[in-house]
């Protein structure tokens, strides 16, 4: 009976705490997914809620009224400007929810007043009418219209421009775009917003991330030279890695192999670290992380499909930025950005501030470090490889004259198009504002010629 | 635990219990309080003043005619009330069917535990026990047309009238699982076990399979304090599952996958047949409560499909909020603890056994159902003990409830012959 009584014991308090369990995980849930899936569209209790108070109004940084609501008939107004209602159609999206987890669904709570304390609801029913908060966003206006109107015509594909040091996003286009005002949506599936949920290869803007790697791994890398034949062949695999337009370089150093971004020496390097030492580098920058950030729903980056070691060709193409890589504009953005900062990666932000009808704060922006992803040596170390990309290598039409810009272009080959993604990240390193950009046309042309260009533009307006 | 006990059995636990019982009757008149100042009816103000009147009733009266335990009643009954209200919001004539079906599981609950307080030769009744087990469970298989409910065959229908024979038969296989581990006779509990989830996994009846299994490793330990046989029971079932999965991956574990997926990222598989609409509704409803809850009366949970039997607790996490949840669960915690505790001063091993296997198989349950709508584990349609609507459940919990009971008090009935023994020894010189 001793032993039995010692067993009951043991069970009633196993079993107590087993029954506890679930709430502690649905509160763990709460606090991560909670506003995801309170946002979510399939949410109708959301839409409820709608029909009995006026959502609150939606500014940029500096003031300018993006989005408002018609007192009579509760339809939401936006910018009287097409070229800037186009611009932001997906960052902010629409009451109907036409864009996932963009501004008007994502942040519904605050603009429709769900977080409103029972006083306060009370008394502004006392006066007639339920309003939600207002919004200030960390977006610029006139930059979003700007890309609007530099961005190709009929070209698909994305920008990012953020502040490295805080993280608040000036500019987040995505290509096609649509006009929220008028109910036609032209084009092939204009509602995605390809600056955070559309994943691809990111081409060689990859090799920051296979340097950086590289760095690390590897102590004496700096010292070697490298000889470029032009591809760079493996046993019992066709696939061999080409360079592009099938030039070789000969020999090189890393810093050259960098700046003329040099598929084989990227290619062997991939090889020679290893897919652990890469996939960790990988990891560190957020790659294959569960993104849950405050402000915005991004896709999760994907290293390779599965958990096996990659080997052989496979992982050399992905150390030059190709095979499985499936990564979104805004997290290169973020990569670029990590850099910039010296390894320290900024959590991107869209609030500035939420404030209550009758002035309260109710949220204020704050800066919030993502993760650190390199020692601040080698971030800097990559810095200077990427400054000489603009100087001296591939990167040259992104040149501003007066700043330092450096940066990284990318020609991702994707099997089902005609033409590449042109890709170009980077950042200006001594500019009045902190700011770096990603932008990626796809079906264009080379990172060089198409999408630096483009930078070069964005860069000149935000500095000068 | 042992606090607990002693304050209870002093003189002045009647304090307490009227402190208890007086909570319960609040709750429950401001729930219906609330229901009442946003639709009033006629039948919300009779229910206003009927169901604390009924708590006040049962926790009175009921300890008068047959000793129980008070606190495991007062807990059992704020449950019930919450189930009550809970199915009262949504429809009306739901609650006031499970108002009837708590009637009948109180009758149930009395049963059981006069059946543990007078019988004595339980070797008689035990056969006859497992052959109408084995005869109950099989009998979906003669209905079985027309009723493959969400996968599972479990239930027999004959026009209105719907019963599912596993819930009745949980009371007898607590019982059997007691009866037999008290002889130590642990490899013909084992068959018996294994028979009962053969019958189970054919009617695809997954989380009652659980339950039993959870139940029949709980009261195992319990009985030998051996944790090798449990790791190798463990082990062995893997292995059986593994196997069977070999077996049947394309026809019988389709069910099986679905739900994994389903459990994995319901999202993805909302719009597909049998897919993750009810999960996401679900997590959708527990997100819109968040921490407070959004009111009683005021939530939409009725937009998952099966809110009112396996999902009510969503109802209640969606119109209360996650920390009352929370404190519900540790009322469930309290049930175990105490049905601990009758288990810790009964002085027969069956008794024990017996209090244990309930406290398990309550606990099992619940952890399995709340773990599912939370996306803790995937889900498999079980009811939520004492707030689900349906006879059956209600019957089952409260009948379990009422094995407890009986083992209180024949602790009671023990205790107080000692005491006498004690004093007429006393006044022997």
């Amino acid at each position: 009976m001793k032993q039995l009584r010692h067993a009951i014991r043991l069970c009633a308090l196993l079993l107590s705490v087993m029954i506890v369990l679930p709430m502690l995980y649905g509160g763990y849930s709460l606090i991560r997914y909670g506003t995801r899936w309170r946002t979510s569209e399939y949410n109708t209790y959301l839409t409820g809620m709608k029909s009995g108070v006026i959502a609150g109004n939606i500014y940029d940084r500096g003031g300018v009224l993006l989005a408002s609501t018609d007192p009579e008939t509760r339809e939401r107004i936006y910018s009287g400007d097409e070229t800037l209602r186009r611009a932001l159609a997906h960052v902010l999206g629409n009451a109907r929810g036409s864009v996932k987890n963009a501004v008007e669904t994502f942040f519904a709570d605050s603009l429709y007043g769900a977080n409103m304390s029972f006083l306060e609801r009370f008394n502004q029913s006392m006066r007639g009418e339920l309003r939600g908060d207002d919004l200030m966003l960390t977006l610029d206006s006139g930059l979003s219209a700007y890309i609007e109107s530099i961005f190709p015509a009929e070209k698909s594909g994305a920008v990012v421009v953020m502040n490295y040091k805080t993280g608040e996003i000036y500019a987040m286009n995505s290509f096609p775009t649509f006009d929220p005002a008028s109910p036609v949506y032209p084009g092939v599936n204009p509602s995605l917003n390809r600056a955070t949920r559309w994943l691809s290869a990111p081409g060689s803007t990859f090799k920051i991330v296979t340097l950086a790697a590289a760095l690390q791994s590897m102590p004496d890398i700096e010292e070697r030279t490298f000889t470029c034949e032009g591809e760079l062949s493996f046993e019992g695999s066709k696939r061999t890695v080409r360079d592009y337009g099938d030039t070789s370089h000969g020999e090189l150093s890393l810093r050259k192999a960098f700046a003329q971004s040099c598929n084989s020496t990227f290619a062997s390097l991939a090889v020679e670290m290893g897919d652990e030492a890469l996939r960790r580098t990988a990891e560190s920058f957020g790659i294959g992380d569960d993104f849950t950030f405050r402000d915005l729903v991004v896709e999760n980056s994907a290293f390779s499909v599965g958990d096996q070691p990659l080997q052989g060709a496979d992982l050399a193409w992905t150390g030059a930025g190709q095979h499985q890589l499936g990564i979104s504009p805004l997290h290169m953005c973020m990569i670029a950005a990590g850099i910039a900062n010296d390894g320290v990666m900024m959590e991107p932000r869209l609030l500035l501030s939420a404030t209550s009808p009758t002035g309260i704060i109710r949220a204020a922006f704050e800066a919030i470090p993502y993760r650190t992803a390199l020692p601040t040596q080698v971030a800097q170390t990559v810095r200077s490889y990427m400054k000489d990309v603009v100087q001296s290598g591939t990167g040259r039409s992104a040149r501003v004259s007066g700043l330092t810009v450096c940066g990284k272009t990318g020609t991702a080959e994707i099997d089902t198009q005609k033409n590449d993604n042109a890709w170009f990240v980077g950042f200006v390193e001594n500019g009045p504002v902190p700011v770096a950009v990603c932008v990626v046309v796809a079906d264009s042309g080379t990172g060089g010629n198409i999408a630096a260009p483009l930078a070069q533009r964005i860069f000149t307006y935000v500095c000068k | 635990m042992n606090i607990a006990l002693k304050a209870t059995k002093n003189k002045n636990s009647g304090r307490e219990n009227a402190l208890i019982t007086g909570t319960v009757m609040l709750f429950s008149f401001c729930g219906f309080l609330l229901l009442m100042l946003q639709k009033p009816t006629p039948l919300t103000g009779v229910m206003l003043f009927a169901v604390p009147a009924a708590v006040w009733l049962v926790e009175r009266l009921l300890p008068r005619m047959f000793a129980m335990d008070r606190l495991l009643l007062s807990l059992i009954d704020f449950l019930c009330a919450l189930g009550v209200l809970m199915q009262y919001r949504f429809s009306p004539v739901r609650g006031l069917n499970q108002c009837l079906n708590y009637a009948a599981g109180l009758v149930a609950m009395i049963s059981c535990a006069l059946a543990v307080r007078f019988v004595r030769h339980w070797r008689v009744l035990v056969w006859p026990m497992i052959a109408a087990c084995c005869g109950l469970l099989a009998l979906p298989f003669l209905f079985r047309a027309g009723n493959a409910r969400l996968g599972a065959t479990a239930w027999v229908v004959s026009g209105s009238f719907r019963m599912q024979p596993s819930e009745i038969v949980k009371i007898a296989y607590v019982i059997i699982l007691a009866y037999f581990l008290s002889r130590r006779r642990v490899v013909f509990s084992l068959i018996f076990t294994g028979v009962m989830l053969a019958f189970l996994i054919v009617q695809r009846d997954l989380g009652t399979a659980a339950i039993y299994c959870g139940t029949a490793l709980v009261t195992l330990y319990a009985a030998t304090s051996s944790i090798l046989l449990i790791l190798g029971l463990l082990g062995a079932g893997a292995g059986t599952v593994a196997a069977l999965y070999m077996l049947f991956k394309d026809s019988f574990f389709l069910t099986v996958q679905n739900r994994v997926r389903n459990w994995i990222d319901p999202f993805a598989t909302y719009n597909q047949l049998g897919g993750g609409y009810q999960m996401v509704h679900a997590l959708i409803a527990m997100a819109n409560g968040g921490w407070w809850g959004v009111g009683l009366g005021l939530g939409n949970a009725n937009t998952i499909p099966e809110y009112s039997t396996d999902f009510i607790f969503s109802a209640v996490m969606n119109e209360f909020g996650l920390v009352f949840s929370l404190i519900v669960l540790l009322i469930y915690a309290l049930i175990v603890l105490r049905s601990a505790d009758i288990a810790l001063r009964s002085t027969s091993a069956f008794h024990a056994l017996l209090a244990v296997g309930g406290a398990a198989l309550l606990s099992v349950q619940t952890f399995v159902i709340l773990g599912g709508i939370t996306k803790m584990i995937p889900m498999t349609g079980v009811t939520v003990p004492f707030l689900s609507a349906g006879g059956t459940s209600l019957v089952s919990c409260m009948g379990i409830m009422g094995l407890v009971q009986g083992v209180a008090n024949r602790n009671e009935r023990i205790l107080r012959e000692d005491r006498m023994l004690a004093e007429g020894g006393e006044d022997m010189p």
